[in-house]
């Protein structure tokens, strides 16, 4: 029977998982990671009296408790965003009792949760972290939200960045559509009926430098994104792949200490933070509680992993 | 005349992408050890993501675009 020390939830797709998956094997702990894409192969077993959980899986037996489990990376969505009905009643039993028994593993919570689902849900509203951010002493972009141009301080001579609340990702047919953010005009927005939802409208800020800043409790790493060695427009998303240059900087203390600040902040262990330089001052974009970093091991060979791993073979106890 | 939402008029629209055709190009040279938690070499332990070979995460930009971490799903 294998103790459980540290339990994973992703899927067998997440590479960034693997990583954190080899520091925790390197380090010796005694870890699980079970794959949502992957629940058909596992057995499992709860028992809310004791708070034990077995597992078997390929024939090996696992078991943890609360009184065992120091950690869990959890890597699955807060909110399920998916359009796309189940086909039947198997796979709608499937993925939504799973679903509930994954949600259900907070009963763990003496263990060091990186990131804790509830705190994910909360952090992830985007005027929430607008809050928050401006708490920790940030600058943020002029904003305002609106389904009514009428009503809004909108200018038609300006130009302004739009964005979603919520990540815009659409199911057209078999076709998929992402928004991204848009620089528009003024005369643009009061042209266009916005009753249907609310947009977030903010200052554009142009010329401005995109930087990344992973946070994992008190370390911070960040990089410039850039594009022919200068800052990209718009949402540098769109800018071709192969034109993308990541190049590691070192940011202010007082720009460290609010990062690591909006982190805890927000409840969170690991937060993922896009700011913008402009006019050779910071400001906050936005945080994704759940953002990807394993590009940034790959291309800049920032030691993320490492710090998740120690994090959670260390649990709360650090 | 108002024109469409404008969110609507700045949809980037692209077709679906075939997760299976990811997994198909890893697996030829990798395999998923289920009870490591990681698609590591044909030989050994080592990780695949480790493997400079390996065509692993690169980009913030993923290879769908879901707003960075496949928040559908």
């Amino acid at each position: 029977m294998n103790r459980i020390e540290v339990l994973i939830i992703s899927n067998k797709r997440d590479f960034s998982t693997d990583y954190v998956a080899y520091a925790l094997h390197e380090l010796n702990v005694p870890y699980l990671r079970i794959d949502r894409d992957e629940l058909l192969n596992y057995s499992i077993r709860f028992l809310p009296e004791s708070e034990e959980l077995h597992i078997e899986l390929n024939g090996e037996r696992f078991y943890t408790s609360s009184e065992i489990l120091k950690s869990v990376y959890y890597r699955a969505p807060t909110f399920i965003r998916t359009l796309g009905t189940p086909t039947g009643p198997e796979e709608q039993i499937h993925k939504f009792q799973w679903a509930s028994f994954i949600r259900n593993l907070i009963v763990f919570e003496n263990s060091l949760w990186i990131n804790h689902p509830v705190h994910t849900y909360q952090a992830e509203n985007k005027l929430y972290q607008l809050k928050v951010a401006r708490q920790c002493g940030f600058k943020i972009p002029r904003t305002e939200v609106s389904n009514d141009s009428a009503i809004s301080n909108i200018r038609k001579d300006e130009r302004y960045a739009i964005k979603t609340l919520d990540p815009g990702l659409l199911h057209i047919g078999d076709q998929e559509g992402f928004i991204y953010t848009n620089i528009v005009s003024g005369i643009e927005l009061l042209r266009s009926d916005l009753r249907l939802s609310p947009v977030v409208i903010q200052e554009l800020l142009d010329p401005k430098v995109d930087i990344r800043v992973t946070v994992v409790r008190d370390k911070a790493w960040a990089i410039k994104i850039l594009k022919h060695g200068e800052g990209i427009t718009g949402d540098w998303r769109t800018t071709k792949r192969d034109e993308l240059e990541y190049v590691s900087v070192s940011l202010p203390e007082d720009v460290i200490r609010s990062c690591v600040n909006l982190v805890k902040g927000l409840k969170l262990i690991f937060g993922a933070i896009d700011l913008a330089i402009y006019n050779h001052e910071y400001y906050f974009l936005e945080i994704n509680p759940t953002g990807e970093w394993g590009w940034l091991v790959n291309t800049v060979n920032f030691n993320i992993h490492e710090e998740i791993a120690d994090s959670l073979s260390e649990g709360k106890g650090r | 005349m108002k024109s469409k939402h404008i969110l609507l008029d700045k949809v980037f629209v692209y077709q679906k992408r075939q997760p299976m055709a990811m997994e198909e190009h890893v697996e030829k040279h990798y395999v998923y050890d289920r009870l490591l938690g990681y698609w590591r070499q044909r030989e050994g332990d080592k990780a695949a993501v480790l493997d400079p070979k390996f065509s692993g995460p690169k980009t913030k930009k993923a290879d769908v675009e879901t707003g960075e971490d496949q928040k559908g799903e």
